[in-house]
C-alpha cells in the first residue's frame, strides 16, 4: 500500500488546487466561493502531512507561510472592504458598482468581490495548515509528555 | 473655538510635564505650573469677553453633542483649580523628594505625582466647563479615577491603598447613581444638554427620584454625612494631595455639581430640605470631630466636612453667596494643608500633641498661617469675613432657629482653628531646622490672597456676582462690604467669636469627656457599616468562586438550565396564535427526512460510543449527514463547504487522538464517571427548550423575506450566484467580523502551539 | 417538516449537552461540535418549506432563501474554527496538566488558588 500512495498524493496536488483556484474565481456566478476553496486547498496540504510527513509537506512554500498567507487574506479583506471609505463610499462597497459595465466571460468576472473572496480563502487555507502543522510538529517532538 | 483654549493647555499640562520629567525630573513640575498658569491666564482673558457656549456635535442621530460653556460659575472654580493647582504643584516639587525618601522610593516617581495632580487639575476645569449631563458625569469619574490613583500614591502602604479604594468605592459608587439620575433626567426630557433641560424643566419639573439620585452623587463627592468617612481616611496620602482635592478641587466638585444643577433644584423644596438637614449634620459632626481630632490633617479633613456643610447649607438655602463661599473657603484650606505638610516635613511629627511653639523656628509660616487660620475662621480683614457674612445673611431671613445653629457652627470652627494654629505655633518653644523656602512660598501667596480678599472686597464683588446669577439664572445683587453697624449679621459674627473663644480657653476641661463620646459614637457609625458589606461581599465572591470551581459540568449546567428555563418561559408567556405548525411533508422531502433520521442516529449513537476514535467517526458521521440534509434542502453552497470542512475536521480530530497517548486516552475513558441523573436533566431541559423554541421560530417565517430582496438586487451586483453576492456584498461587514475570528482563532492556535515547543 | 426539523435541532442540541456535561475533555469538544451543528440545521431549517435554485435564479421559479444560506455558511465556519482552537485547547490542557478530566483541572486551579491565597495575607 504504501508503494503507491505517496506518488498519488503528490500526483493529486495540482489538480485539487487547481480545483480550488476555480472555485474561487468562478464563485461570483457558481457554487463555490472562498470558503470551500480555502478548505480543499488545505484538506490537499492535510492529505500531504498525513501520507509523508511534515518535512516532505514542507517542501511547498505556501505551507511554510500558510500563518502569512492569513495575514495577506486579511489584509486584503479588510483592504477591499475599507480602502473604498477613503473615497467617500460606504464601507465593503464592492467595483463595478452596480449598473456600471464589467469585464469577464461565463461564470468568471472581473469584480472586486474576487479580492474579497481570495482573502477568505487565504485566511481559511492559513487557519488549516497552521493547526495541522503545530499538530504534526508536536507529534514528532511531543513524546516526553506529561509529568 | 477659543472657549476651549483653557481647557486645552489644562490638559496639555500632564503630557508636558511628563515629557519634562523624562528629561529632568524636577524640570516637570516648572512646566507643569508654567502650563497651569498660561492656562490661567487664557481663562482669565476668556472671561473679560463674556458668556459664552460651544456645542460640538459628536453623535447628531442620538442628539449627543460636547457642550462647552463660559459663565460666572465655571470661571469661579476653573481659576480656584488652576491657581490652587500650580501652586500645589510648586509646593510639591519641594515635598515630594523627601516624601519619596522617606517611602525609599527612586526619586524619579515624583514626575508621576505631578503628571497625576495636572491631570486631576485638568479633570477639574473640564468639569466646571462642560454644559451637558453625560459630560459632566464623564468628567466627574475621571476625577474619581485620578483621585484614586493619587490617594494610593503610597503604593506600598496598606493603608494609602486602603484608603484609596474606600475613595474609589464611595465616589464611584455615589456618582453612578449620579449616573442613574442624569439618564433619567435624559430620558424624561430628551436631551442631556443643560441649558435644554433647565429649559424645559422650568414647565415641568424635574422628578424627585431624579434630583435624589443627582443629589448622592454630589454628596459623596463633597463627603458630606453619611459619606464623609472617606475623606479623613484619604489623609494617607502625601500632603500636597489633601491639599488640593480638599480645598479646591475633588470636594469642591460635588457642591459644584448642585450648584450648576440648581435651576432643578430650586422647585423641589423638600429635596432642598434633606440637603439643608444633610449640611447642619454634616457642619456639626465634622466641627466636633475636629475640636478632638489629634492629627493635624485629620484636624483639617474633619473641617473640610463641616466647612462643605456650610456651603450645602447655603445651596440648599437657594443663596447666592453659595460659590463664592466654596471660593474664599479654598485658599484658606488650602494653604492650612501645606502649613502642616511643611511642619510634618520639618519636623517629622504628625500629630498636635507632638508639636508645639513652632513660631519662633518658622516665623514665616507662622504668620501665613495665622491669616490663613484667620480667613477659614471668619476674622475680619480676611476674604473668610465675607464667607461667613454670607451664610449669616442667607440663615438670617429663615429665622432664629437657623441663626442660633449658624453662630454654633461659626464658633465651633473658630475653636478647631485656634486649637490647630495655637497647638502647632503656640506653647511651649520647640527647635527645629528651617523650612524650604519652596515650602513656605505658597502658604504665603495663598495668605497673601487671604488677605488681599479682605481688604479690598470689592475685587471680588464683580465674579461672585457672575457664578451666583450663572448658579440661580437671575441677576445677583450680592453685596460684600464692611458695615460698622449692629445688623444681625454682624451680632451674629460676634457671637460667633465669643463663643469660640470661651470653647476655646476652656478646651482643656471638656475635650476628653467629648473625645470619648465621639469615640463611642463612631464605632457605629456608616464606617462600620461600608467595613462590614465590603467583608459579605468578599465572602460571597468567594462561597461563589468555590462553588463554581468544584466542578466545571455544574458551571456550564448553571448557564444552560437556566437559560434552556427561560425560553421555555418564555414560550409559554407569549401569545402567540398558532404558536406551533408542524408543517407538511411531501414525496419530495423523504430524501430530506432520511438524512435527518441518519444524522440523529448517529448523534444518539454518540452518547454509547466507548471508543474515541468510533466518537470521531460518529461525530464526522453526523456531520456528512447534515451535509446531505443541507445538499437535498437544495443549498449546494453549504453542503460543499459543509463537506469540505467536516473531511478537515475528521481528519484533524483523528490526528489529535494520535497526537494523545493512548495509554491516558484509555484510563480517562474507563475513569470517566457514570453519567449523573442531573446531567440527563439538563440534557433533557436544554433539548425541549432548543426543540420547543426552534418549533416556534420555524412556525413563525414571514412569507415575504429578505431573501427575495436580495435575489432582485443580486443581478444588479454582478452576482448570479446570490450567496456569494450575500456574503461578500450585502453582508459584507458581517464576513470581515467573522474573518477575523477565523484570525483570532489561528493566533491562539499559534501562540498555545509555539514552534519551539517551549511552554 | 418543521416539527421533524425541529425535533433533530433539539436532539442534536440535547446529545450536545449531554456530552459538554461529561468528565472528559475529547467529548467536551465533541459536544461542542454537536451544539455548532444543531445551530446550522436550525438556521438552514428556515429554507426547508421553499426550496428551488440556489444559483442563476429565474424569475418566477422557487427560491433557497440564500440569505440562510449565507448566515449557514458563516456559521459552518466560525464553527470550524472555534472548533479547531479547542482542539488545539484540549491537546495543551492535555501536555500541560497531563490529564484529560476537568475535575483533575478543577483540583488543580483549586491548588492554585489555594497556593496565592496563602502567599499574600489579607
Amino acid at each position: 500500500m504504501r508503494s503507491f500512495v505517496p506518488p498519488l498524493s503528490r500526483m493529486l496536488v495540482r489538480p485539487a488546487l487547481i480545483i480550488a483556484l476555480a472555485l474561487w474565481l468562478k464563485g461570483g456566478g457558481q457554487v463555490g466561493g472562498g470558503f470551500p476553496a480555502g478548505a480543499l486547498a488545505g484538506l490537499v496540504v492535510l492529505l500531504q502531512y498525513v501520507v509523508m510527513g511534515r518535512e516532505q509537506a514542507r517542501r511547498y512554500v505556501a505551507v511554510r507561510y500558510a500563518a502569512l498567507l492569513a495575514g495577506v487574506g486579511l489584509l486584503l479583506l479588510v483592504g477591499t472592504s475599507f480602502l473604498p471609505v477613503l473615497a467617500g463610499y460606504a464601507p465593503v462597497s464592492l467595483f463595478p458598482r452596480p449598473g456600471q459595465p464589467e469585464l469577464g466571460a461565463g461564470a468568471f468576472h472581473l469584480h472586486t468581490a474576487l479580492i474579497f473572496e481570495g482573502g477568505l480563502m487565504l485566511i481559511v487555507f492559513g487557519l488549516v495548515v497552521t493547526v495541522i502543522d503545530r499538530f504534526a510538529l508536536s507529534t514528532s517532538t511531543e513524546e516526553e509528555s506529561g509529568p | 473655538m477659543p472657549l476651549l483654549l483653557p481647557i486645552l493647555l489644562a490638559l496639555a499640562c500632564a503630557p508636558l510635564a511628563y515629557v519634562a520629567g523624562r528629561w529632568r525630573p524636577g524640570a516637570s513640575a516648572w512646566v507643569g505650573a508654567s502650563g497651569a498658569v498660561a492656562s490661567l491666564v487664557a481663562l482669565g482673558w476668556e472671561l473679560t469677553l463674556g458668556p459664552a457656549r460651544l456645542v460640538l456635535p459628536w453623535a447628531p442621530t442620538w442628539g449627543l453633542s460636547l457642550e462647552f460653556t463660559r459663565d460666572g460659575l465655571s470661571g469661579l472654580y476653573a481659576v480656584m483649580a488652576l491657581s490652587v493647582g500650580a501652586l500645589v504643584v510648586l509646593y510639591s516639587r519641594a515635598y515630594l523628594p523627601h516624601h519619596l525618601e522617606e517611602k525609599g522610593r527612586p526619586a524619579r516617581d515624583e514626575v508621576r505625582f505631578h503628571v497625576l495632580l495636572l491631570s486631576f487639575m485638568a479633570a477639574m476645569v473640564l468639569l466646571v466647563t462642560v454644559d451637558d449631563l453625560l459630560l459632566l458625569f464623564v468628567a466627574l469619574d475621571l476625577t474619581t479615577i485620578v483621585s484614586y490613583l493619587l490617594i494610593g500614591y503610597d503604593r506600598d502602604d496598606p493603608e494609602s491603598r486602603a484608603a484609596a479604594l474606600l475613595s474609589l468605592v464611595l465616589t464611584g459608587a455615589t456618582s453612578v447613581v449620579f449616573f442613574a439620575g442624569a439618564m433619567t433626567l435624559g430620558l424624561q426630557y430628551g436631551t442631556f444638554s443643560l441649558p435644554l433641560v433647565f429649559e424645559r424643566a422650568a414647565t415641568s419639573p424635574a422628578s424627585t427620584g431624579a434630583l435624589v439620585c443627582l443629589a448622592v452623587g454630589a454628596l459623596g463627592k463633597s463627603a458630606q454625612v453619611p459619606f464623609h468617612f472617606w475623606l479623613p481616611r484619604a489623609m494617607a496620602a502625601p500632603t500636597p494631595v489633601s491639599s488640593y482635592l480638599h480645598s479646591a478641587a475633588m470636594v469642591a466638585a460635588g457642591v459644584f455639581l448642585l450648584q450648576r444643577l440648581y435651576p432643578l433644584f430650586a422647585p423641589a423644596l423638600a429635596v432642598r430640605d434633606g440637603l439643608l438637614a444633610i449640611g447642619f449634620l454634616s457642619m456639626t459632626v465634622g466641627s466636633l470631630l475636629a475640636l478632638v481630632a489629634d492629627p493635624f490633617k485629620r484636624v483639617l479633613a474633619y473641617s473640610t466636612i463641616a466647612q462643605y456643610g456650610y456651603a450645602l447649607v447655603l445651596v440648599a438655602l437657594g443663596s447666592e453667596g453659595a460659590p463664592f463661599y466654596v471660593a474664599a473657603h479654598a485658599p484658606c484650606k488650602a494653604a492650612l494643608f501645606l502649613t502642616v505638610g511643611a511642619v510634618t516635613q520639618v519636623t517629622g511629627k504628625k500629630k498636635l500633641s507632638e508639636v508645639s511653639g513652632l513660631r519662633h523656628s518658622l516665623p514665616v509660616l507662622a504668620g501665613a498661617s495665622a491669616v490663613a487660620a484667620a480667613g477659614l475662621a471668619a476674622l475680619p480683614l480676611t476674604v473668610g469675613f465675607f464667607k461667613d457674612e454670607v451664610f449669616f445673611h442667607a440663615l438670617v431671613q429663615r429665622g432664629p432657629a437657623f441663626m442660633a445653629a449658624g453662630l454654633v457652627g461659626a464658633g465651633l470652627t473658630l475653636a478647631y482653628t485656634l486649637r490647630l494654629w495655637w497647638g502647632l505655633f503656640g506653647g511651649k518653644r520647640q527647635d527645629v531646622p528651617a523650612a524650604p523656602r519652596l515650602l513656605v512660598a505658597p502658604v504665603v501667596v495663598l495668605a497673601g490672597s487671604v488677605l488681599a480678599g479682605g481688604i479690598l472686597p470689592g475685587l471680588l464683588v464683580e465674579p461672585a456676582r457672575a457664578a451666583a446669577s450663572a448658579m440661580r439664572g437671575e441677576p445677583s445683587t450680592l453685596a460684600l462690604a464692611y458695615h460698622l453697624d449692629a445688623r444681625a449679621e454682624n451680632l451674629l459674627a460676634v457671637g460667633a467669636w465669643a463663643l469660640g473663644a470661651l470653647l476655646f480657653a476652656t478646651r482643656l476641661a471638656w475635650t476628653p469627656g467629648l473625645a470619648r463620646v465621639l469615640e463611642v459614637v463612631s464605632r457605629f457609625g456608616p464606617e462600620l457599616g461600608y467595613r462590614r458589606l465590603l467583608h459579605l461581599l468578599d465572602r460571597l465572591s468567594t462561597w461563589l468562586h468555590e462553588l463554581e470551581v468544584r466542578d466545571l459540568r455544574d458551571r456550564v449546567a448553571s448557564v444552560l438550565v437556566p437559560t434552556g428555563l427561560l425560553g421555555l418561559t418564555v414560550l409559554w408567556v407569549t401569545p402567540l396564535r398558532h404558536r406551533f405548525l408542524p408543517g407538511t411533508v411531501g414525496w419530495a422531502d423523504l430524501t430530506l427526512v432520511m438524512a435527518l433520521v441518519f444524522a440523529s442516529g448517529a448523534a444518539l449513537a454518540t452518547l454509547r460510543a466507548r471508543g474515541h476514535m468510533v466518537l470521531v467517526l460518529l461525530i464526522s458521521c453526523v456531520g456528512f449527514s447534515l451535509a446531505m440534509v443541507y445538499a437535498f434542502a437544495a443549498a449546494p453552497d453549504v453542503a460543499l463547504t459543509s463537506v469540505l470542512v467536516e473531511s478537515v475536521f475528521t481528519l484533524l480530530f483523528a490526528g489529535l487522538l494520535a497526537l494523545l497517548p493512548s495509554r491516558r486516552l484509555e484510563r480517562a475513558q474507563q475513569e470517566a464517571q457514570k453519567p449523573r441523573g442531573r446531567d440527563r436533566i439538563s440534557a433533557g431541559i436544554a433539548g425541549v427548550s432548543a426543540f420547543l423554541l426552534s418549533w416556534s421560530a420555524l412556525s413563525h417565517l414571514q412569507a415575504d423575506r429578505v431573501g427575495t430582496q436580495t435575489v432582485k438586487l443580486a443581478e444588479v451586483a454582478h452576482s448570479p450566484n446570490v450567496v456569494a453576492a450575500v456574503l461578500t456584498d450585502f453582508r459584507g461587514l458581517d464576513t470581515v467580523g467573522e474573518m477575523s475570528v477565523v484570525v483570532a482563532a489561528l493566533l491562539g492556535v499559534t501562540s498555545l502551539l509555539r514552534l519551539k515547543g517551549k511552554r | 417538516m418543521i416539527l421533524i426539523a425541529s425535533l433533530v435541532v433539539g436532539l442534536l442540541f440535547a446529545c450536545g449537552v449531554r456530552m459538554v456535561l461529561e468528565r472528559e475533555l475529547v467529548r467536551v469538544a465533541c459536544g461542542t461540535v454537536l451544539l455548532t451543528n444543531s445551530s446550522v440545521l436550525l438556521i438552514l431549517a428556515g429554507s426547508f418549506p421553499e426550496r428551488g435554485e440556489a444559483v442563476n435564479v429565474q424569475p418566477g421559479f422557487p427560491v433557497t432563501d440564500p440569505v440562510l444560506q449565507s448566515l449557514a455558511l458563516t456559521a459552518i465556519v466560525i464553527g470550524f474554527a472555534v472548533s479547531a482552537l479547542l482542539l488545539t485547547l484540549v491537546h495543551r490542557t492535555q501536555r500541560a496538566h497531563g490529564s484529560l478530566r476537568t475535575d483533575r483541572l478543577v483540583e488543580a486551579e483549586l491548588k492554585r488558588a489555594h497556593d496565592t491565597g496563602e502567599g499574600t495575607p489579607g
